[in-house]
């Protein structure tokens, strides 16, 4: 059984009819590298930006790719204690109260209103 | 200033050999070539404007710095002599899908200081190896590699029809002609020959170790020598299915998908236990390499990588050829299927391509 992140790619490739060779082309890497993102048992390594290149042309959610390669967006990098804070009390909610505060957030970040002053987000 | 630095081998550009070959320049080896310590590769002309490809061996420069020269000697000569006289019984024998040698011999390099003599093959030129095809290729040309699947298992069944074995098939050993058109088998450096005792007759695992076949790498009990050695001709056959379509060899393909402490390296078992989890693994890795098969092709393509590549060496090769009481590895109903799906691969291409003109 190859990865979630490998079996997700193959499953898409393979939907959206396009070679080992062609994804390889586009995305600037051997069809080797291809196989062995796909085959693999254990999560290979993977940059950020190849998992780009992968979302782009399978037309994936980037989103989707990253937690399954064990990697977290770099603009999403703790930037204080409160964040890192906040990451591990949401990890902590069952999924269903993760959705909800989800969108809870997003209208409140969807009001209108000042912008939130430098430096504290 | 070069020779003084150099080893003899290394400086034949310009020299003029028996048979009036000239050496014309030095061939730089393709990344992943074998042999790299004592040889070197040349191209050469001879008057009436044949190329051919001068594979440069260095046997005695270095003897002087060797505490036991004959010894150090011994394996070389052995092995390079079985090569040679391999090489004279497919020629005699005019093996059509077996990179041809055109001449050998000796020549002693001028202005060098200790020995200077140097072995020489001339081969056949050819316009490349098989990877340069598979790797530019941005959509699988499927007539091309039907073909060239065709290709290699007749180069094969020719080399087994005279009781020799290859042992050590893998792209860079599989050599293209006529604009990279035809494909021929190189390489019979790590071959046997049946009724001989080739110099590398105790190695497990006698050529590149990734792609032997499993068996071999996790310690099987080895089957009587001659049926090991077809077993794993047919094997690296089945192994260039898988490389043609994916890139990558069988076995790789096969241990990618085990869990790390069933690798061979780890393992510590008997092979009958590692066959558990060595069959899953190959069924998934055949289901692989199938989904680049076109589908008109999947069949007969699939049921060829089952019977050649089976981890299991009792279960490889087609079941009629198992039953009967000739050779169970034996090549000719490959010869005849691939045959057939090229001619087809073929057809479609020449119907596609007039009905777009």
């Amino acid at each position: 059984m190859a990865s979630k992140l490998g079996s997700k790619i193959r499953s898409t490739r393979l939907q959206r009819k396009m070679g080992l060779r062609q994804l390889a082309r586009r995305i600037g890497k051997s069809p080797a590298y291809i196989v062995e993102l796909e085959r693999s048992k254990a999560v290979p390594g993977v940059s950020e930006e190849t998992l780009e290149a992968i979302a782009r042309e399978l037309a994936l959610d980037l989103d989707v790719l990253l937690p399954l390669a064990a990697k977290t967006p770099r603009e999403l990098t703790p930037k204080s204690a409160t964040e890192v804070a906040l990451y591990r009390l949401v990890g902590q909610l069952p999924q269903d109260r993760q959705e909800a505060l989800k969108a809870e957030l997003e209208a409140e970040i969807a009001k209108p209103g000042p912008p939130p002053p430098k430096g504290k987000r | 200033m070069k020779k003084t630095h150099a080893h003899p081998h290394e400086c034949l550009e310009g020299l003029t050999l028996k048979s009036e070959w000239t050496v014309v320049r030095r061939i730089e080896r393709p990344p992943g070539a074998s042999g790299g310590h004592f040889s070197c590769g040349y191209l050469v002309e001879n008057p009436r404007g044949k190329k051919g490809y001068l594979k440069a061996l260095d046997f005695y420069s270095r003897l002087p710095a060797s505490k036991d020269p004959a010894r150090a000697l011994e394996p070389l000569l052995k092995a390079f002599n079985f090569e040679r006289d391999l090489l004279a019984l497919c020629r005699t024998r005019r093996l059509s899908r077996v990179v041809m040698a055109l001449d050998d011999g000796a020549v002693t390099v001028p202005g060098m200081a200790g020995p200077a003599t140097v072995q020489y093959i001339i081969f056949e030129l050819a316009d490349g190896d098989i990877r340069s095809q598979m790797k530019v290729a941005d959509r699988l040309d499927v007539a091309w590699v039907l073909r060239s699947l065709h290709h290699i298992a007749v180069g094969l069944d020719q080399l087994h029809r005279i009781g020799v074995s290859h042992q050590d098939l893998k792209p860079s050993n599989v050599l293209l002609f006529d604009e990279e058109r035809l494909s021929k088998l190189a390489d019979l450096g790590r071959a046997s020959h049946q009724g001989t005792e080739p110099p590398h007759y105790s190695f497990t695992v006698p050529g590149d170790q990734g792609y032997a076949p499993p068996e071999a790498l996790y310690g099987a009990p080895l089957l009587s020598s001659e049926a090991r050695r077809r077993g794993l001709d047919a094997y690296h056959l089945g192994s260039m299915i898988a490389s043609l379509f994916t890139t990558v060899a069988m076995t790789p393909l096969i241990i990618m998908g085990l869990e790390t402490k069933f690798h061979w390296r780890r393992w510590t078992g008997n092979y009958e236990d590692a066959l558990l989890f060595l069959r899953p693994a190959f069924a998934d890795a055949v289901d692989y390499v199938l989904a680049e098969v076109p589908e008109e092709y999947r069949r007969e393509i699939g049921e060829a990588l089952r019977q050649l590549c089976d981890p299991d060496p009792d279960h490889r090769g087609h079941p009629r050829d198992r039953a009967g009481i000739g050779s169970s590895y034996a090549l000719h109903r490959y010869v005849s299927s691939f045959n057939k799906l090229a001619r087809t691969a073929e057809y479609e291409l020449t119907r596609a391509h007039d009905d777009d003109s």
